[in-house]
């Protein structure tokens, strides 16, 4: 008798097996169906597909909406919740995810015992940034299923974005015995650029890129391997191998806004800050993602048209206060980062990075924090708050900027220069671009 | 080498891929009957791939094999392989090689019926479902409704009708397993045995060990299974347990008998499990047939929803 597979991956899947012996006290109970409510399902999943290719992920929701006709349906919503899932992923949206959410909570109201509805409702959860419940549904799939590859990789992300570094270590390491490829590659590269190892990173991610090259990745899955790499290359100053990288994300994967952003900061970073402005101003007439329209204001900073800087600044504000009220924890880090750095409402820039630090207390967090704290003026807070974010020595531009000069505001000129000239060893850009904002001190 | 089927981004554009099998190597369904067109020819089917084009591409995986094996003594040892790998998809098709115990068979295209000199016929397509079965009922306590929950779905199968005497005797057992990178995936005799019978702790031990190690691996567990699903008989689970293990399909290919003989699209082969685990106590689902008609000729199989 076949399992209902496609509520969960393969191996996940054969991990909430129908026991029927879990039935056998039913059996007794079990009628011949009834003959009025007999029918043949007729929903057909047109498939819409070349071959080879998925499903449109729309016209896959659309018919598992239509699947649901019993309020005890969990499997068709496990179904839809991972579509929902795959949808705001694919397509950046926030309200996708809340809806994936209240889909797979439905589901796990109607069995709370199904692997596959836990592990999706824990995805989802973790999507949103609320680590603590997904934690709370991973551990328990952990230890019913230790070898379970999925869940590995899924706690192992989550206790990476809660800074429980061993432990996410501990399982990419089970994760890397199981499975090969991009998929664990990837991961041990952001452990290893979290923990400063930043050569073993790239040269990971530089596997991981030729390993999906190699694959059957879809153009666009391929891409986002060599955008992560470019991103890393970008944030450690080897400018001219980021923009390539970007380059060559963008031939996978055309109109990819991480790529395309990507590629400006490169542009602007080897000197065609014109060139990188134009390229971004057509990026947002396409899409008027938030992170760009801050990143077009920076670049207009540091081409010296403040003017215009300004107004894409206020765009970016408004945006991105917009998506925190929508997607709330999720985008406060990001938020926080732009009020700060542009020395914006200091109060709310600290109300924003703790709200992000209760849940996600990881390096990039504690800067935030640090940052904000610093931006309010709380230097002896700042510097507690910094010193978390240095702690596993995490080779980024802008902790160090920020470390440099939250010890210069507490009187101490030496080590701040050390930290400023780390930061700029790191990457130049990022505090030649601080420099250029009217909020730099 | 796994496959990052999941989506792209995520609510942070950093977020690594999701870890996820590819379904194209998860083994749905395998059938094996005389062929209704010529008595002197077998079938043999692998349903792969659930809900193709949802979760997993609508083709077969470059990265894997799709094993077909078939003992010819009866020691759930394969005598004969047939080994179907694929090319990545180019153009709306997947060109794929066969080869019979390691010498190349036949080569061909997906949607394309091959035929070989020595008669045997191959199609690997995308298809209709076969299978039927009210699994939602079954989940809802037994409340079956008689809808198919597998209506509408798609899944990749492959075809193989060769001649009986290309297998040996006529009694034969088959069993197909799926390959990732040369790494076991997935393995799949008679319906029932790994989703059912086996433990979600062994399945992994289930899906990379040989049939062969069934009954020494997999017997006592099932059997304990068996025993709770009949309401305690073990004698009769014991007696079950030395039937189903190893998890081999066995055929006699002479025959035109269905299930328990082999397994035709037609049989109803929940009706018959579950009448025979739960010792009559559950007798049927109420889904009788596959909602769409199958077809008369090779390859059998309905086109695709």
């Amino acid at each position: 008798m076949r399992v209902f597979r496609f509520a969960g991956s393969g191996r996940l899947q054969r991990s909430f097996v129908l026991w029927m012996g879990a039935c056998v006290s039913l059996a007794a109970t079990a009628g011949e169906p009834d003959a009025s409510t007999q029918s043949r399902s007729a929903t057909r999943v047109a498939s819409g597909a070349a071959y080879g290719d998925l499903i449109p992920t729309a016209q896959s929701i659309a018919l598992f909406r239509q699947r649901i006709e019993s309020d005890k349906d969990y499997q068709n919503r496990t179904v839809l919740g991972r579509l929902l899932l795959r949808q705001a992923r694919e397509e950046d949206n926030l309200s996708a995810y809340a809806q994936a959410e209240q889909v797979l909570r439905e589901a796990y109201r109607i069995n709370p015992d199904h692997f596959a509805t836990k592990f999706y409702l824990a995805d989802a959860l973790a999507a949103r940034h609320r680590f603590d419940e997904a934690m709370q549904l991973l551990e328990p799939l952990h230890s019913q299923s230790p070898t379970d590859t999925a869940v590995l990789a899924a706690l192992g992300d989550v206790y990476l974005n809660v800074g429980k570094m061993d432990q996410a270590d501990e399982l990419y390491a089970q994760l890397a015995q199981r499975v090969s490829g991009p998929v664990v590659l990837v991961r041990l590269a952001h452990s290893e650029q979290l923990h400063g190892q930043t050569q073993a990173a790239i040269d990971h991610l530089q596997e991981a890129v030729a390993a999906a090259e190699q694959s059957d990745l879809s153009p666009q899955r391929r891409g986002w391997y060599v955008w992560r790499l470019g991103d890393l290359q970008w944030s450690q100053g080897q400018f001219a191998a980021a923009r390539d990288s970007f380059q060559t994300a963008l031939q996978l994967s055309p109109d990819d806004t991480n790529a395309e952003m990507g590629l400006a900061k490169s542009l602007a970073a080897l000197g065609d800050v014109d060139g990188a402005i134009e390229r971004l101003q057509r990026t947002i007439a396409r899409d008027p993602a938030p992170p760009a329209l801050a990143l077009l204001a920076d670049l207009f900073f540091v081409n010296d048209q403040p003017e215009q800087a300004g107004q894409w600044l206020d765009k970016a504000d408004l945006a991105m206060a917009e998506e925190a009220k929508i997607a709330a924890a999720a985008h406060h880090r990001e938020y926080a980062n732009l009020l700060a750095d542009h020395a914006l409402r200091p109060a709310q820039a600290v109300e924003m990075a703790r709200a992000d630090l209760e849940r996600r207390p990881d390096v990039y967090s504690y800067d935030s924090m640090a940052w904000a704290l610093y931006r309010n003026q709380d230097y002896v807070q700042a510097q507690q708050m910094i010193e978390h974010a240095l702690q596993l020595g995490t080779r980024d531009a802008a902790i160090y900027y920020h470390a440099g000069m939250i010890k210069q505001a507490n009187g101490d000129a030496v080590a701040a220069e050390s930290l400023l000239n780390t930061s700029r060893e790191i990457n130049p850009a990022v505090m030649h671009w601080a420099s250029s904002r009217p909020a730099a001190d | 080498m796994f496959v990052a089927i999941s989506s792209l981004s995520a609510a942070d554009h950093l977020d690594s891929p999701s870890v996820q099998n590819d379904g194209r190597l998860d083994i749905n369904d395998i059938y094996a009957f005389q062929s209704p067109q010529n008595a002197d020819n077998v079938v043999l089917i692998a349903t792969v791939n659930p809900a193709a084009g949802v979760f997993s591409p609508t083709d077969f995986s470059a990265n894997g094999n799709y094993e077909f094996n078939i003992d010819q003594n009866g020691d759930a040892v394969a005598d004969l392989s047939y080994v179907f790998t694929f090319n990545r998809t180019r153009r709306g098709r997947q060109s794929y090689l066969v080869r019979r115990n390691g010498s190349v068979y036949a080569s061909g295209q997906t949607g394309q019926t091959v035929t070989t000199s020595g008669g045997a016929k191959i199609h690997a397509a995308l298809f209709e479902d076969p299978f039927f079965f009210d699994l939602q009922g079954f989940q809802n306590g037994f409340q079956f409704t008689g809808d198919d929950f597998f209506a509408g779905l798609n899944v990749s199968a492959i075809v193989l009708e060769i001649p009986r005497t290309e297998l040996g005797p006529d009694n034969v057992g088959f069993w197909v397993r799926t390959t990732d990178g040369g790494v076991p995936f997935d393995r799949m005799g008679r319906p029932a045995i790994n989703t059912v019978l086996i433990s979600s702790g062994s399945k992994d031990l289930f899906n990379i060990s040989a049939p062969a190690n069934d009954p020494a691996n997999f017997g006592a567990q099932v059997a304990n299974t068996i025993a709770t699903l009949n309401g305690g008989d073990t004698a009769t689970a014991q007696a079950l347990t030395a039937i189903l293990l190893p998890d081999v399909l066995t055929v006699d290919t002479s025959s035109s008998a269905g299930f328990l003989n082999g397994r035709q699209l037609v049989d109803d082969v929940i009706d018959a499990e579950l009448n025979l685990l739960t010792n009559g106590g559950v007798t049927t689902d109420g889904v009788d047939a596959n909602d769409v008609d199958f077809p008369v000729g090779f390859p059998y199989l309905a086109s695709p929803n």
